[in-house]
């Protein structure tokens, strides 16, 4: 049986500039939503706000009927990558695993052409590209219901990006995933449904070209706009 | 157990900072070095420590939220660890003088 998220009511500002006025998002499993918007549009803070590490002045977050105030204290509810490496650098990729997701050594998840030569590294000797790899599987294996992604694909190589948005597809049979980039096409790719944060608040749209009308990009790139695959 | 296992992984990321502050305090102050060294293994030593996780490697409590452990948890059982771990070596050292 699927979950629902309910998130509604947000409000937060950063002194007198209020960044969300009233957000309203419904995510059930098998949604990949992604979220657009343009710098400083509050993407992060939403994403934050809704794991509960940010206060706001305002929010109601409802977990399949469960009003929530902290999410990620209920352990393997709600799950967020942020937007910088999370994972302690003084772990190996193995030791980090066994700690993440509480299994033995979890052979399976290093059964990957990326993974399988570094799973005795330490974090802290991957480059940038291997580690936001490797933290998107990790937060991709847990038992959670509902995973935030900040910035997945920032810094990562185009065949790795590849096959990210294959393992966000596949997971998202078990999860609802919330997913924001700048690498809009990607997303679009990845996303079965889109919305921008505009003016404080969220505006679904179906057609890619609206993020035209949204003006999260210029008319004249709306020729980069790639035929998606949803 | 997965959380206690969370909680030591915690300490060990703070500790290395608060052993060699630690160190070079009671080095500095060396012929008190054998009561500066736990002590401040216990006070001064976690501070600076947690105060340099906060500065320059905050993403990483994400890593524990993402497994349902607050920051304030962590915090206050790491203190707990570090106070713990000051106070065997100032029961040993102690009991090495008292021997001498």
């Amino acid at each position: 049986m699927g979950s629902l998220l309910e998130i509604d009511s947000v409000i937060k500002s950063f002194g007198v500039n209020q960044i969300l006025t009233d957000v309203f998002i419904k995510l059930q499993t098998g949604d990949i939503l992604g979220i657009f918007g343009r710098n400083g549009t509050g993407k992060s803070t939403l994403l934050r706000i809704i794991f509960g590490t940010l206060q706001t002045e305002r929010k109601f977050i409802r977990l399949d009927g469960k009003v929530l105030d902290h999410p990620y204290k209920c352990i393997d509810e709600v799950c967020l990558l942020p937007q910088h490496d999370f994972v302690p650098k003084h772990l190996k990729l193995h030791q980090a695993v066994k700690l993440f997701l509480n299994k033995p050594f979890p052979e399976s998840f290093f059964d990957d052409k990326f993974l399988s030569s570094i799973k005795n590294n330490k974090v802290s000797e991957l480059s940038g590209g291997e580690l936001r790899y490797f933290e998107i599987k990790l937060i991709l294996n847990t038992q959670s219901k509902f995973v935030l992604l900040d910035e997945p694909f920032t810094g990562i190589s185009p065949i790795l990006i590849e096959e990210l948005s294959k393992l966000i597809k596949e997971s998202s049979r078990s999860k609802g995933i919330i997913l924001t980039d700048h690498d809009y096409n990607n997303v679009l790719d990845t996303a079965n449904r889109y919305c921008v944060l505009y003016d404080g608040g969220i505006k679904y749209f179906e057609n890619k070209i609206d993020l035209v009308k949204w003006g999260y990009i210029n008319k004249s790139k709306s020729h980069l706009l790639m035929p998606t695959n949803s | 157990m997965s959380k206690l296992n969370l909680y030591w992984a915690f300490f060990k990321s703070t500790f290395t900072i608060s052993f060699f502050f630690s160190f070079i305090l009671a080095l500095i102050m060396y012929p008190l070095f054998f009561t500066v060294f736990p002590i401040a293994l216990m006070t001064g030593g976690p501070i600076i420590s947690l105060f340099y996780k906060e500065l320059f490697r905050r993403n990483e409590y994400y890593f524990f939220y993402n497994r349902g452990i607050a920051k304030i948890k962590l915090l206050s059982i790491s203190l707990v660890f570090h106070f713990t771990f000051g106070l065997i070596v100032f029961i040993i050292l102690r009991w090495a003088v008292f021997l001498k």
